[in-house]
């Protein structure tokens, strides 16, 4: 890693005047990913360090009755901390199974999201709830669906000189939910995977449900979700099958391996079969 | 660059390359000679220090990262209150550390008794299982945690004074 200029900028606008300068600076949240991948940094010439956590606002939660707006260098460990009725709990089960308590206090949320080289584990949790973030470049700030930060690959396309710096997540409640790090092995291993996936019932049928896998690329397919919802639980065989099916097709769309295939498929069948217990 | 930090109480001026980890630049200014750099990669905990006051891989902290940060290690621990409790609870639940994981264990366990008010019991097990060494059972570090941030302040002060 050869880094040749470090800028420690105090405000949003001092980072944005940063990087109108140097549009190729590498944005530095916890750093956990780019310090345990060290040899890929710098590996074309030395690059720019653009360290985020003096920056206040960046480290604030907002709370409101209805969603959380998370500052992109809040702490796993502070997410996982929160109490249930203050974070989506998709979102902190995923913060509390990322590595070690002593990782989890360095790495940060939108480190985790904005990971160049694949998906990690915060993303299918961000999905299933339908996470909106705010992006600031030297040009401005926008708000953005965190699909739409999803390119077509499956993978998380930040462009050049942009930052993630708010995330907003709902907080509705969820009658079920699974998070489980899965994979060949754990981050920031290669072949490293996380599933997540959450339903809402009631009367005994189903009406809410989102299921997402990423390994080296993101894989829902909404399609098939919507053609669950308003079944009756629990689900028949041919439903689930038919699901299953989908998102192996999906992900195969994607170029998954069919090791990935074959996991996502197994844990999409077994969430959906635990779901008569909603 | 030059680093100015503050170790175990002191002002520092620490010259290093930006990218240089926190724990080769505590290791090589002799600030925490008992620090261990193992798997380099966050794994085993032995690099463990506390940064502004939290638990964190001193491995994955680029140099850059601690400038105006507070960082106590091993060294400043043992000055603390808290090491004398610390020591109780690994004597009493028979806790034999290697030299290479009982300072990671011991500042993780020194955080648990320092906010042993807002650290849960399950909060206090995910602290230690940050630090991996096969050297004793980790059976006698848990029992250890559990005690720290389960006993009231007042029995424990009185363990370690006995």
């Amino acid at each position: 890693m050869r880094i040749d200029d470090v800028a420690g900028p105090a405000s949003l606008q001092e980072a944005m005047a940063y990087l109108k300068r140097r549009p190729d600076a590498v944005p530095w949240a916890g750093g956990t990913l780019i310090a345990a991948d060290a040899a890929e940094l710098g590996r074309n010439g030395a690059v720019a360090a653009l360290d985020l956590h003096r920056i206040p606002e960046l480290r604030h939660l907002f709370p409101s009755d209805r969603y959380l707006e998370v500052g992109a260098c809040v702490s796993l460990n502070q997410l996982a901390a929160l109490p249930d009725r203050r974070v989506a709990a998709p979102l902190k089960a995923a913060a509390a199974a990322v590595g070690s308590c002593a990782i989890r206090n360095m790495a940060t949320l939108g480190g985790n999201l904005a990971a160049k080289a694949r998906p990690m584990s915060t993303l299918p949790a961000l999905s299933c709830v339908d996470a909106v973030l705010e992006l600031r470049s030297p040009a401005g700030g926008r708000w953005l669906s965190v699909h739409g930060l999803v390119g077509p690959d499956g993978r998380v396309a930040l462009p050049q000189a942009t930052l993630v710096t708010r995330i907003r997540v709902g907080l509705q409640s969820w009658d079920s939910v699974e998070f489980r790090l899965c994979g060949g092995g754990p981050y920031p291993h290669p072949d490293a995977a996380a599933f997540c996936a959450c339903a809402r019932a009631s009367t005994g049928t189903l009406g809410e449900l989102r299921v997402a896998y990423a390994a080296r690329a993101l894989v829902r397919s909404r399609e098939a979700e919507t053609e669950l919802v308003g079944r009756r639980l629990p689900l028949p065989r041919r439903d689930i099958d038919a699901f299953g099916a989908a998102l192996a097709r999906r992900a195969r769309e994607l170029g998954q391996g069919e090791a990935a295939v074959a996991e996502c498929t197994r844990l999409a069948r077994a969430y959906l079969n635990k779901l008569s217990e909603v | 660059m030059t680093i100015d930090l503050i170790v175990n109480g002191e002002d520092m001026k620490i010259r290093a390359e930006p990218a240089e980890r926190l724990a080769e630049v505590l290791r090589r200014s002799r600030a925490a000679p008992s620090l261990t750099i193992d798997c380099g990669g966050g794994f085993c905990g032995k690099c463990l220090v506390l940064l502004d006051g939290k638990p964190v891989a001193s491995c994955l902290v680029p140099a850059f990262r601690a400038r105006g940060s507070e960082v106590v290690s091993y060294e400043g621990f043992m000055s603390t209150q808290e090491a004398a409790q610390v020591e109780a609870a690994l004597t009493a639940a028979g806790a034999r550390l290697c030299p290479f994981c009982k300072p990671a264990y011991s500042l993780a366990l020194g955080f648990i008794a320092e906010n042993r008010a807002r650290i849960g019991e399950d909060e206090a097990l995910a602290i230690v299982s940050s630090v991996r060494c096969t050297c004793s059972d980790p059976s006698a570090v848990v029992e250890a945690a559990r005690a720290l941030a389960g006993e009231p302040g007042d029995q424990r002060a009185s363990r370690a004074h006995r």
